[in-house]
């Protein structure tokens, strides 16, 4: 059964794909600053550098200008630029030393205020003991543990909050991979975070 | 998954390493300068390659070109066979160092065998143009050394300089 192309309303950004094919440069400008936040998110998360991240964001939007005139509809502008992303990290992943050296962004202090934050400090006495640089350490680490493909499932579900049925659309996959991956992935995780989650 | 409970909670917290509004921004006003001069590339030399294109079509007739085209190939293999060098040449021996540089002189001696003809000084005595006004002013002066051919006077005048 052939997939429903997303209506107008179902694509938000249908219009400024619209302009943005017909050489409006300013439409495309809108849809960078609407997805960088997002999209910067899905790269660093998955290569835990910065200066990495930005090159890789770069040709991101580089490539998807290119290609834009080869995008059909057949999904939303967010889930297609999404795929454009994933794959390139990880393509870019392949190619890149495995022992590359973590460069991480800050952390916006307003976490203190977060619920999970406050669960976890409160039952488990490392997470209340260690500060917030040695939890991100710690976190980053265990992450980089994973295989690129878990890795990605883990960034896409549990850090970006995104369903299983888009998870697998942008992966090629299907749910039920989506599934077992991110099962194999927090189990993982869970050993190498053993004396936090205790 | 309960049994994950702690582990995804900690995983949430990472949406809070960010590298702030400002890095957004700048990168966004990158993305754009980019885009810009990426355009502006593609925009000069499609416009370069137009320019060559109505050049063309004005000053050249597209019925002479084949047959243009054509005549220089031609040319070009014609003259590739000519400059091949002959058979039968002596590929061992190595070239000579003048080799094509001079031609073989093309005359006929007709069969003639070559004349040698030997040239020597007068001897001593015989009637020489300007010899007897030589002797005299040199007259006096120190004999000759072997080999020069100056006067002495004029040897002392040359020594000054």
């Amino acid at each position: 059964m052939s997939e429903r192309a997303p209506t107008q309303r179902e694509d938000p950004d249908a219009d400024l794909v619209r302009r943005s094919r017909e050489g409006d440069t300013r439409a495309f400008d809108v849809l960078v600053e609407k997805y960088t936040p997002k999209l910067y998110g899905l790269v660093y998360h998955m290569t835990s550098n910065r200066e990495d991240t930005h090159d890789v964001l770069q040709e991101v939007f580089a490539k998807a200008y290119r290609a834009l005139t080869r995008f059909r509809g057949k999904s939303t502008f967010y889930t297609w630029i999404y795929s454009i992303a994933t794959n390139m990290t990880l393509n870019f992943l392949k190619k890149r030393n495995r022992r590359r050296a973590m460069s991480l962004d800050d952390i916006d202090l307003s976490i203190e205020n977060d619920p999970d934050f406050i669960e976890a400090t409160s039952k488990s006495d490392p997470v209340r003991e260690a500060n917030l640089s040695e939890l991100q350490q710690r976190l980053n680490m265990a992450l980089m543990q994973l295989s690129d493909d878990h890795r990605a499932v883990v960034t896409m579900f549990d850090i970006q909050g995104m369903p299983h049925a888009q998870i697998s659309k942008i992966l090629g996959v299907s749910e039920g991979t989506v599934r077992s991956r991110l099962f194999y992935a927090h189990r993982q995780l869970q050993a190498y975070l053993d004396d936090f989650v205790k | 998954m309960k049994d994950f409970e702690d582990v995804q909670r900690l995983l949430r917290l990472k949406r809070y390493e960010s590298p702030g509004e400002l890095y957004f921004k700048e990168f966004t006003d990158s993305v754009k300068e980019r885009q810009r001069a990426e355009l502006l590339k593609r925009s000069s030399l499609s416009l370069f390659g137009e320019r060559v294109g109505m050049w063309w079509s004005e000053h050249v007739d597209r019925k002479y070109v084949l047959p243009a085209a054509g005549a220089v190939a031609v040319a070009a293999v014609g003259t590739a066979f000519l400059l091949k060098p002959g058979e039968g040449a002596n590929d061992d021996a190595p070239p000579h160092p003048l080799a094509g540089v001079f031609l073989e002189p093309d005359f006929d001696t007709g069969g003639d065998a070559v004349e040698t003809i030997e040239l020597s000084l007068p001897e001593s005595g015989a009637n020489i143009p300007g010899a007897a006004a030589n002797a005299a002013r040199t007259a006096g002066s120190p004999p000759r050394p072997e080999g020069s051919l100056l006067p002495t006077s004029l040897r002392s005048s040359l020594r000054e300089l």
